[in-house]
C-alpha cells in the first residue's frame, strides 16, 4: 500500500513528467529515427558490402605506418586516453624518440622527417554531397624494411602509443579497427544478415540499439527524480512528521527506492513496446522475437536506473541533493566519454554506460557476455548496498545522531 | 494477586517519594540505574520520566541536567524562546539523541525509539504536509507510516477530522488550508494512531485569538485519556489548559509543580502603583514591571518585588504571568528587559 502511495507521489510530480518527456524525446529523435528503413538482404554482385575489421598484417602495417608518419608531420596526434578525445602535441624529446621509431618502421630518416617542408595530409575528406573521397597527401616515401617482422611492428607501435600518452590509434585496442579493415564479401554480408534474422530474430539487434540510446539518458535522469523524492519531505516541512512515525527507516527507504525504480521503468517499458511496434512495422513479414526489447531493457537498463537513483538518494541524505546531481553528472560524463571512442565492443567490468551503437555485431556482443553479466550484477549489488547505507544514515538522522555533512560545516561556522 | 499488590504498593510508594528522591539523586549513575528500574514497570505506563538529561549541539549545551516527571493529563512546559523546550520535545519524540541521563516514556526506554514512536504523537513547531495532497490523502499516508490498517486508518481519519472540524475540507489540498486549519490537521495527524503521549510544540503560534481558544479546548479534550505535553512561551495557553507545569530557562528546569503552587510562590510579591509617567523609567530600573495601564499623565504599573516598595504601592493578587516572572527573577534569571 505504501508502495502505491509512493509511486503515486512520484508519477504526479513535475520532475517525473520532465523525465518522461526526455525519455520519449530520445526515443523518437534517436531510436525511431534509425528505424525508418529495414535492413536490406545483401544481393550478389553488389558494388560494396561495407568493411570489416580483421587483423591482416599486410594491410595493417603500411596503413598504420602511413598514419603515424602523417600525424608526426602534422605535429598533432589524436588520442582517447581515459576515453576522452585529446589532441596530443609532443615535446621535442618525445618527438625525437618517435622519429627513431618511425625510422625503424618506414626507413625515413630522422633528418628527412625534421626537414620535410612539403607535407600535405592524406586521408578521407567529405565532399559537398556527403560522400567520402581519399586524398593522397604528400609525405616522404615509405620503405618498410624487409627485416621488420609483424611482431616487431606491433611492439614499435606499442612504444609509439606510449610516447603519445596512450589511447592513440596505434594502441592494441585501436590498431586493428583503424588500420586493418577489409571489404566484406557477399558471403560475409549474407552470414551477418542471416545472423540478424535468425539468431537475433531482428528485435534482438534492435534491442541492443534501443538500450544503447536509452542507457545514456537512464544513467543520468533518474538522479533528478531520486533527489526530488529524497528532498520532498524537507521541502514540504514534513520531515519531522515522517521521522516521528513508527515505520522503520529500512522499510521506508527501500519502499521509496523500489517505487522509484518501478515508476521510472514504466516509460521505459512503454518505449520498448513502441520500439517493438516500430520494428514490426518495418519487418512485417519476418518472424521476430516479441519480448526481446523488453527483456534486454530489463537486464541492461534497470541497473543504470538503480545506480543513478541510489546515488541520488544516498548523497542527498549524506550531503545534499545538489551535490548528488553533481556527483552523478560527473560519473555519467566520464562514463559516456570513456566509451565515445568505440561504440561497440568496448564494455568493461565497470563500464557504467554500456554502448552498442550498431544493429549488427552480435558476435562482438556475445564475446563480452560474461563481462556484461558481471557488470550488471556489480551495479545492481552496489546500488542495493548504497541503499542499505542510505537507510542507516536516514535512521541516524531520525534519531538526531547525524545531521548531514553540510549541517556540520554550518555548525562549525557558527 | 500478591505480586500485583506488591507492585501497587511500590508504585504508590515511589510516586510519593519520587520528587524527594530525585532532588537528592545527583549522581548520574544512580539516576540512570533508577531510570532502568522504572523501565517496564506497569505503574510507569502512564508516566514519563526524564532523569538528569544532558544534550549538546556541538559544544553548546542545550539541556542541562533536566529531570522531570510527567503524569497523565495536560502538562505545560513554559519558557522563553531558546530556553530548550523544543530540544526537550524532540528528545521525547526520539528525534534527538541525548548525551547523558535517561528518558523513559510509559515504561519504554529511549533506546527503543521505534516502540516510543508507536505510542507517541508529535506536532512540531514548524510543519506542513505535501502541498499537492488533500487532507484525506495526507492522513492516509501518515497512517501508513504509522503502520495502521487501512480500514482503521479510515475510521480514525473520519473521527478526527470531525473532531478538529475539518471534515468538510477533507478533499481540499493542503496548500489551500489556512494557518489555523493546518494546525488542526497537525493535531489530527498526531492523534491518528491513538497515541498514549501527545507532544505539542508551540501549537498556537501565529493563530488568531479565536483559533487559539478552539485549539486549546481541543487539547484539553484529548488530554483526558492521555499524556499531553504542551510546550509554549505564551503564558495564557498554559493558564487556560494546564495544572501541572514546568518552567525552563537556559536548558535547565527552573521549577516544576502545579499552577496554584507557582501562584502561591508569587503571593505577596506583586504590587500595583499609580505614578506620574515621568517616574516610569526609574520604576523600570528598580523593579520588574509585568504590566502597565496608561491614563493621561498617570500610569498604573504592576511590579514584582520581594518586599513592599515604599512608593505607595498596594499588594495585589498575582496572575500566572506575574508568577512566571517572579519564578525567573527568584532563580536569578535576567528579567530586566520586562515591559
Amino acid at each position: 500500500m505504501l508502495f502505491f502511495k509512493e509511486c503515486k507521489k512520484i508519477i504526479f510530480s513535475l520532475v517525473f513528467g520532465i523525465y518522461c518527456i526526455a525519455l520519449f524525446g530520445v526515443y523518437f529523435t534517436q531510436f525511431a529515427n534509425d528505424c525508418k528503413n529495414p535492413m536490406e538482404k545483401p544481393v550478389a554482385g553488389q558494388a560494396d558490402y561495407g568493411t570489416i575489421a580483421k587483423e591482416v598484417p599486410e594491410i595493417m602495417m603500411p596503413s598504420a605506418i602511413e598514419g603515424l608518419v602523417n600525424e608526426y608531420l602534422s605535429g598533432e596526434f589524436s588520442a582517447y586516453p581515459y576515453g576522452f578525445y585529446k589532441c596530443v602535441k609532443l615535446k621535442e624529446k618525445d618527438k625525437k624518440k618517435l622519429a627513431e621509431i618511425i625510422t625503424e618502421l618506414s626507413g625515413i630518416s630522422a633528418e628527412t622527417l625534421e626537414n620535410f617542408d612539403d607535407y600535405e595530409p592524406s586521408g578521407y575528406i567529405t565532399k559537398e554531397d556527403g560522400s567520402f573521397v581519399y586524398i593522397d597527401g604528400n609525405i616522404p616515401e615509405i620503405n618498410i624494411p624487409s627485416t621488420l617482422t609483424y611482431e616487431d611492428f606491433r611492439e614499435l607501435m606499442r612504444k609509439a602509443d606510449k610516447i603519445i600518452g596512450g589511447g592513440s590509434k596505434y594502441s592494441d585496442e585501436n590498431i586493428v579497427g583503424n588500420f586493418s579493415r577489409i571489404p566484406k564479401t557477399y558471403e560475409d554480408a549474407l552470414a551477418e544478415y542471416e545472423q540478424f534474422c535468425k539468431e537475433d530474430k531482428i528485435t534482438g539487434a534492435y534491442a541492443r540499439l534501443f538500450c544503447d540510446y536509452m542507457g545514456i539518458v537512464l544513467s543520468i535522469l533518474p538522479v533528478f527524480v531520486a533527489v526530488f523524492l529524497a528532498e520532498r519531505d524537507k521541502k514540504s516541512s514534513m520531515e519531522q512528521l515522517v521521522y516521528s512515525r513508527k515505520i522503520s527507516s529500512a522499510k521506508l527507504i527501500f519502499t521509496r527506492y523500489i517505487s522509484l525504480v518501478f515508476t521510472m521503468m514504466i516509460p521505459v517499458c512503454i518505449t520498448a513496446l513502441l520500439a517493438y511496434a516500430k520494428v514490426k512495422s518495418i519487418y512485417p513479414d519476418n518472424a521476430i522475437d516479441t519480448l526481446a526489447i523488453l527483456k534486454t531493457a530489463v537486464y541492461w537498463l534497470i541497473p543504470n536506473i538503480m545506480a543513478s537513483s541510489a546515488v541520488g538518494m544516498l548523497v542527498t541524505e549524506m550531503i545534499s541533493g545538489l551535490i548528488a546531481i553533481f556527483v552523478q553528472s560527473a560519473w555519467w560524463f566520464a562514463s559516456v566519454f570513456a566509451s565515445s571512442g568505440k561504440l561497440t565492443g568496448s564494455i568493461k567490468n565497470f563500464t557504467f554506460v554500456m554502448r552498442h551503437n550498431a544493429l549488427l555485431g552480435r558476435d562482438a556482443f556475445q564475446k563480452e557476455w560474461d563481462i556484461i553479466i558481471f557488470n550488471r550484477i556489480f551495479f545492481t549489488v552496489t546500488s542495493v548496498l548504497a541503499i542499505v547505507l542510505t537507510a542507516i544514515l536516514y535512521e541516524s538522522k531520525r534519531r538526531g545522531v547525524f545531521n548531514g555533512f553540510q549541517v556540520r560545516v554550518q555548525n562549525h561556522r557558527h | 494477586m500478591a505480586e500485583r499488590l506488591q507492585q501497587n504498593f511500590f508504585a504508590n510508594h515511589f510516586a510519593k517519594v519520587d520528587k524527594k528522591l530525585k532532588s537528592i539523586v545527583y549522581d548520574d549513575s544512580i539516576a540512570e540505574r533508577l531510570c532502568y528500574f522504572f523501565e517496564g514497570n506497569d505503574w510507569m505506563e502512564n508516566k514519563i520520566e526524564i532523569c538528569h538529561v544532558d544534550k549538546y549541539y556541538g559544544r553548546k549545551k542545550a539541556l542541562k541536567n533536566v529531570t522531570l516527571t510527567i503524569n497523565q493529563g495536560m502538562f505545560g512546559l513554559l519558557g522563553r524562546n531558546g530556553a530548550g523546550k523544543t530540544t526537550l520535545m524532540k528528545c521525547l519524540a526520539t528525534l534527538h539523541s541525548i548525551q547523558k541521563g535517561n528518558i523513559v516514556v510509559c515504561g519504554i526506554p529511549m533506546k527503543n525509539a521505534r516502540e516510543i514512536r508507536t505510542i507517541t504523537g508529535y506536532l512540531p513547531q514548524d510543519f506542513s504536509m505535501y502541498p499537492t495532497m488533500t487532507v484525506q490523502e495526507s492522513l492516509d499516508y501518515l497512517g501508513l507510516l504509522s503502520g495502521m490498517e487501512t480500514s482503521l486508518c479510515q475510521k480514525r481519519t473520519e473521527m478526527l477530522l470531525k473532531r478538529v472540524n475539518l471534515i468538510e475540507h477533507r478533499h481540499k489540498k493542503v496548500k489551500a488550508l489556512s494557518g489555523g486549519m493546518k494546525r488542526r490537521l497537525g493535531i489530527a495527524q498526531a492523534l491518528l494512531h491513538d497515541p498514549k503521549v501527545l507532544i505539542v510544540d508551540e501549537p498556537t503560534a501565529g493563530l488568531d485569538p479565536e483559533e487559539r481558544i478552539r485549539f486549546r479546548n481541543l487539547l484539553c479534550e484529548v488530554a483526558e485519556e492521555r499524556i499531553v505535553i504542551l510546550s509554549t512561551h505564551i503564558v495564557g495557553d498554559i493558564e487556560a489548559t494546564c495544572e501541572d507545569i514546568a518552567i525552563m530557562h537556559d536548558g535547565k528546569i527552573l521549577w516544576q509543580g502545579t499552577v496554584s503552587e507557582l501562584l502561591e510562590n508569587a503571593y505577596g510579591k506583586v504590587f500595583t502603583v499609580n505614578i506620574d509617567k515621568k517616574y516610569l523609567p526609574e520604576i523600570k530600573k528598580q523593579f520588574i514591571v509585568t504590566g502597565m495601564l496608561v491614563q493621561n499623565e498617570y500610569v498604573t504599573v504592576r511590579i514584582i518585588s520581594e518586599n513592599m516598595p515604599e512608593i505607595g504601592a498596594n499588594p495585589t493578587e498575582p496572575n500566572l504571568e506575574d508568577a512566571y516572572m517572579y519564578c525567573l527573577y527568584s532563580n536569578g534569571c535576567d528579567v530586566s528587559g520586562g515591559v
